[in-house]
């Protein structure tokens, strides 16, 4: 009885999902229809600004995010702005997210230090601190289960076009991490995992702590904001190198998800079949 | 450093690091993942072999050896 009741509420829960996911697309497509077909802008940017502050602004759509189970846990502008540029991408409306700089002087300091550093952030679809560093001029490195896919999707969608050196995920990457760290490259990598039986990317490693601990690397937190015209910008945060990786790990979830109505529930747990 | 010290220093640095992880017994045909490393154990087994060899096997090199007899040879062949 109880799990022909657990099946039923699971059986909704997925159509609430589904249905909530089609709801979105059919207006997101419908508003990119309005703007480039109907109204005929010419500019990709005009028509991204356009939908984006109609979608940004529309209850519906905004009611039916919280019932999307996204892996990456995002918040409502997150997943409207993964889900509206790949519309758009798909549609051959080509259009870059544009970021916001940091402009504090921590950033420029952090930049022009010649010595290598780790950023961390976690999984959102995109991978705008591997741009903003290597738009800043610094050489980035990265880890990835998927090199080639990541490259093909998330730098695309990025707007990443720097040649950014991607490493693959295995035993043997964080010796390869060390090689890029002694050439001077800053590392840059999403440090959110799930394991099999999870739905979402529920931990975090505090793994690449421990490497930036034992070769002396400043770590950074890294998240983003989307602003109401669309725009992203960049946050930093320069974290205690000093602490225990697994304190910088818990401190890295607390700055993830410092202002964010949408908390990620994000737990400190060792990755350990492979980093 | 002859061909045997090359080989019992091997031996005794895979052995702390089995003791650590696994408890198999070390030889020269013991596989490399049969160890159960992790990707920071691999990267302190590289450093201490580069260190006490005094070598410096490239990852590349390091990544296809399957078993300790195949890096005695990748730094024999340095």
């Amino acid at each position: 009885m109880q799990s022909s009741r657990s099946s039923i509420i699971r059986w909704l829960s997925g159509r609430r999902t589904s249905l909530s996911k089609k709801l979105i697309d059919y207006f997101i497509r419908g508003y990119l229809f309005y703007y480039s077909r109907l109204l005929r802008l010419e500019s990709n940017k005009e028509i991204f600004r356009k939908t984006w502050i109609a979608i940004d602004g529309n209850k519906f759509i905004n009611a039916s995010v919280a019932y999307c189970q996204h892996p990456f846990q995002l918040s409502n502008r997150e997943y409207n702005l993964l889900v509206l540029l790949k519309r758009m991408h798909k549609a051959g409306i080509f259009y870059i997210p544009e970021l916001l700089f940091p402009e504090d002087e921590g950033f420029k300091a952090l930049i022009e230090r010649e010595a290598p550093f780790l950023v961390a952030s976690v999984h959102n679809g995109f991978a705008f601190t591997s741009r903003v560093i290597s738009e800043a001029g610094r050489n980035v490195v990265t880890i990835a289960a998927n090199p080639e896919q990541v490259r093909r999707t998330t730098f695309k969608r990025s707007g990443v076009t720097a040649e950014i050196r991607m490493i693959e995920r295995n035993i043997y990457c964080m010796a390869q991490l060390h090689e890029a760290v002694k050439e001077g490259m800053v590392v840059c990598c999403d440090i959110d995992f799930q394991t099999g039986n999870v739905a979402t990317l529920q931990y975090v490693s505090p793994v690449l702590f421990k490497f930036a601990k034992n070769n002396h690397l400043s770590i950074i937190f890294a998240k983003y904001e989307i602003t109401d015209a669309g725009l992203v910008r960049v946050l930093f945060h320069e974290s205690d190198h000093t602490q225990e990786p697994d304190e910088i790990a818990g401190q890295f979830i607390k700055y993830v998800n410092s202002s964010r109505t949408r908390k990620r529930i994000l737990t400190v747990e060792k990755f350990n079949i492979a980093t | 450093m002859n061909d045997s010290a090359i080989e019992q220093k091997l031996l005794e640095i895979f052995s702390e690091f089995s003791a650590e992880n696994t408890k198999v017994v070390i030889d020269l045909d013991t596989r490399i993942d049969a160890i159960k490393l992790d990707s920071l154990d691999v990267l302190d087994l590289q450093m201490r072999i580069d260190n006490e060899l005094k070598v410096n096997i490239p990852v590349d090199k390091f990544s296809r050896c399957e078993d300790i007899r195949a890096i005695r040879d990748a730094i024999k062949s340095l």
